[in-house]
């Protein structure tokens, strides 16, 4: 099991090195170089000469790489061009909006998607299996963006039929007001929460029906259970592994897909920031926001490993016990 | 404890398997239940004690000590199994939890039907162990681990831990090698006999079963009387009369001692299973005086 996590951390390394060199690389063969970018189409070539020198564009390629990664390492992930402050404090302070929403959304996508799964897989004959079929497809297919207006619809402040949740922006003070921070990510989490968890809901049925009439179930019924416990208590326990999988994916499909609900509730979040970085060319903020981006799929990717091969003692390399009593 | 089965028909989604079958598993006694591989054998078993998949239907009657079995409620069989009939089936690895430690899922039936302490549990499940031949550190083991013969038996303990007075094997030993399936017979039916319990072995090889079962059923295609008598009782049994007893399901074509049965078969399908148990024993008797056949493609170029 160590040298599983030893070796999959290199690998964590060795792709996050592999990522910088091409996140590096696509900002540096855009047309014109980044400063000409930066500075704007109608700037003079002084000004971008003067640019590209305060900026450190005027050294080789390789120097502005070395000198990029050993800020990296040191924590520094440079300096806005258009506000003058530290890309880490504004990605921290945008941090603290979306990756509440994120993990809120992936929580009520699995209390939503699990239980319901398990409902569909117990119940396999009559209305209840069908009805739930079309349920998670139906929500499934749902776009983010009008899943969320019909929320506001029906439940924002000032516009919903019964609007008890705030629909606009996050606390000036963010979690300074605990409360008010965290009822402003309710419809933005629930936009999230119930299509993710809709996807959840099908996996988790498909994965039951496909252990529901196995001999593991079976044999889980033989020492006295009816077939529904046994699907939720063995059969539950053996798709565990794949379902913490899914929820791997999911939570990286929520990074990106926070994106339009971020816009759509003016959340200042990091993929609001990340638009707007891009659309104001602040590239050298570009870079660094991508390269965390980066980092953090990766490192949900590292744990989702880890703990799948937790969940799965097949795959966990151990002291084989052969050559017990025949 | 006895299980008396009596007029059982199961159909699976209207098309019948098991078409009037009656047999009896006496106190104390080791019954044999054989048939060709797709006669209904297991069926027969899962379905009485309510294991067979939703779309399966049970007619008849069986009767576990005199309660009706035919019928209950989910929950009621549930009751029952684990507790007053323990169940062995034909591939360990495919019926142990494959993510749980084997000495959890011995446990199982102990936790679902009595409550014990864990400290009394795990002693339990270690002596269970120490029982059908495997060391009480294996209780840790993940079926993964285990050959094929420590799994069977591990499963095994978990049929017995409860100390249930009828055991049901479900071909036990098919997944197993020879040298391992005479182990596991053995085993199963000194076990049975020290608990004092009721065995019905089910098989389709009576080489395994003349170790086993001093009584036996044949199951095999039903006879023409069968035939008749369903069509005209069931609905189930619609457009059965053109295409033959594939559309009727088996029924026991004989039963008695199995010495008996083995030296004089009267039915075509016991004939037929008795002949291919001679015919493997045949050949591995004198399989060191048999010609190997010539390989056609020397050189390795296959």
């Amino acid at each position: 099991m160590l040298k599983f996590v030893v070796r999959r951390l290199v690998l964590f390394v060795v792709a996050l090195a592999l990522l910088s060199v091409v996140v590096f690389a696509c900002l540096r063969i855009l047309p014109g170089n980044v400063a000409a970018v930066m500075a704007g189409t109608n700037s003079t070539p002084e000004r971008v000469a003067a640019l590209s020198a305060q900026m450190g564009l005027d050294r080789s390629y390789p120097a502005q790489y070395a000198a990029w990664m050993s800020d990296m390492a040191h924590g520094n992930l440079g300096i806005s061009m258009l506000t003058g402050r530290s890309t880490m404090a504004e990605t921290w302070g945008r941090a603290q909006v979306t990756l509440p929403l994120i993990i809120f959304g992936l929580i009520l996508s699995l209390i939503i998607g699990v239980p319901l799964g398990v409902v569909g897989a117990t119940r396999r004959t009559g209305g209840l299996h069908s009805v739930l079929r079309y349920v998670s497809l139906a929500a499934g297919a749902v776009p983010a963006l009008w899943g969320g207006l019909l929320l506001i619809m029906v439940f924002g402040q000032g516009v919903g039929l019964v609007g008890i949740f705030p629909a606009q922006g996050f606390p000036d003070n963010g979690w300074g007001s605990p409360g008010q921070a965290f009822s402003s990510l309710i419809l933005p989490a629930l936009s999230v929460g119930i299509i993710s968890g809709a996807q959840m809901m099908r996996y988790t049925q498909s994965a039951l029906d496909g252990v529901a009439e196995s001999g593991y179930v079976t044999m889980a019924m033989a020492a006295g259970s009816t077939r529904a416990r046994a699907i939720r208590t063995t059969g539950l326990r053996i798709v565990l592994p794949e379902l913490i999988s899914v929820t791997g994916l999911s939570f990286a499909q929520m990074v990106t897909g926070v994106l339009v609900i971020e816009n759509l509730f003016s959340l200042p979040g990091l993929a609001s920031m990340l638009v707007s970085d891009v659309g104001n060319r602040d590239l050298i903020k570009v870079q660094s926001e991508l390269m965390l981006l980066a980092a953090f799929f990766l490192a949900v990717g590292l744990v989702t490993d880890i703990a799948h091969r937790i969940a799965d003692p097949r795959l966990r390399a151990g002291a084989s016990l052969e050559g017990g009593v025949q | 404890m006895s299980l008396e089965i009596s007029n059982v028909s199961v159909a699976a989604s209207g098309a019948p398997i098991l078409t009037s079958v009656s047999l009896t598993v006496g106190d104390h006694e080791r019954v044999g239940l054989i048939g060709a591989s797709g006669s209904g054998k297991s069926m027969l078993a899962t379905s009485v004690m309510g294991l067979m998949p939703s779309n399966v239907t049970v007619r008849g009657s069986a009767l576990l000590d005199g309660q009706e079995l035919v019928g209950l409620s989910p929950h009621q069989f549930a009751d029952i199994r684990g507790r007053s009939v323990g169940f062995v089936f034909q591939d360990p690895l495919a019926s142990l939890n494959p993510v749980v430690p084997v000495g959890t899922q011995i446990a199982a039936p102990l936790k679902r039907h009595y409550s014990l302490g864990s400290a009394e549990r795990r002693s339990r499940v270690e002596a269970m162990l120490e029982k059908v031949g495997l060391e009480p550190r294996l209780a840790t083991a993940y079926p993964h681990e285990l050959s094929g013969g420590q799994a069977q038996r591990a499963a095994i303990a978990c049929a017995l831990i409860t100390s249930p007075r009828l055991i049901i094997a479900d071909e036990p030993t098919t997944a197993l090698d020879a040298m391992t399936q005479v182990q596991i017979t053995h085993l199963l039916s000194s076990l049975v006999d020290d608990a004092g319990a009721s065995l019905l072995f089910i098989t389709h090889d009576f080489s395994v079963l003349a170790r086993v079962a001093q009584r036996c059923y044949v199951l095999g295609a039903a006879p023409e009387s069968a035939r008749a008598g369903s069509s005209t009782a069931g609905s189930s049994n619609v457009g059965s009369s053109n295409v033959g007893s594939s559309n009727v399901g088996s029924s026991i074509v004989e039963s008695g001692e199995t010495h008996e049965l083995l030296a004089h078969p009267r039915s075509a399908a016991g004939a037929r299973l008795v002949e291919a148990a001679r015919r493997l024993s045949f050949s591995a008797q004198n399989a060191d005086q048999m010609p190997v056949p010539p390989r056609s493609h020397e050189g390795g170029q296959l």
